[in-house]
């Protein structure tokens, strides 16, 4: 393998999908809100016609302990107004990589949908192969940063002597 | 006080009638941007993304449901489904 293709898959990430017999993309995700330990599988399909994030049925919403924040309002294709509930919740992809945003409830759509939002932030590329029937997004691999602490050598301390507050 | 127990198209409408009276001001100075809405103070907050206005709002206010609007937009978002959620209504009504 060439030493390109070598770097590109140690700093690459894919998430590996289908196309269904409609031939839309769909991808295996996790969903949680409060907590990643109530995250939940969901099969979502992507829909660059969707700006959001995530759109994502009603019960999916409660299982995965979505924290409501707003109600807002959409437009469709047609060009109407609908109305909604907006969570803030994290999508997690092969079990490592997690993406905060802003999830839509839906109340009429069974069907979960990913948007440009959510490639943007995980500055995804999009690859669709209608011969294989195969869709993928790679995306740059999230390196965890290092924390780094500094212990103060000295306590500041006021006129009177005492040490200042924290 | 916070509004949990206001119903979603309560704060919404609510939500809608405070930002009508925001929208000159606010377009002028921030078209693009998202605003949400505490529509009990009626204190708002300005975000480059959603989720930045959201979280700005949720810090001030940790127990409320706001209103989100994108300046100088019918909608947060858009979708090319043909799903609505007209339906909503239907579940807080």
């Amino acid at each position: 393998m060439c030493l390109v293709n070598q770097v590109r898959l140690a700093t690459m990430d894919i998430i590996n999908g289908f196309l269904d017999k409609n031939g839309h993309p769909f991808f295996t995700i996790e969903v949680y809100g409060y907590n990643s330990q109530v995250a939940v599988k969901v099969d979502v399909m992507m829909d660059t016609g969707f700006t959001g994030f995530l759109s994502l049925p009603l019960t999916y919403c409660f299982q995965s302990g979505l924290i409501l924040l707003s109600t807002a309002t959409y437009t469709l294709a047609d060009g109407s107004s609908s109305n909604t509930l907006l969570c803030m919740g994290t999508i997690r992809v092969n079990n490592i990589s997690n993406f905060t945003g802003a999830i839509s409830v839906s109340f009429n759509n069974p069907m979960a949908l990913i948007g440009m939002d959510f490639l943007n932030k995980i500055n995804g590329k999009l690859m669709v192969d209608t011969r294989a029937k195969i869709a993928n997004i790679e995306f740059p691999k999230t390196i965890p940063r290092p924390v780094i602490t500094t212990t103060p050598t000295s306590t500041p301390k006021n006129r009177s002597g005492a040490a200042k507050a924290k | 006080m916070d509004n949990q127990v206001m119903l979603p198209q309560d704060v919404e409408k609510k939500g809608q009638e405070i930002y009508s009276r925001l929208k000159d001001s606010l377009e002028q100075e921030n078209l693009g941007k998202f605003v949400t809405i505490d529509v009990i103070s009626e204190v708002y907050f300005i975000g480059e993304t959603l989720e930045e206005a959201l979280l700005k709002a949720k810090e001030k206010y940790p127990n409320r449901v706001f209103h989100t609007v994108k300046i100088g937009s019918p909608g947060v978002f858009s979708q090319s489904s043909s799903f609505s959620n007209n339906g909503y209504n239907k579940w807080f009504s």
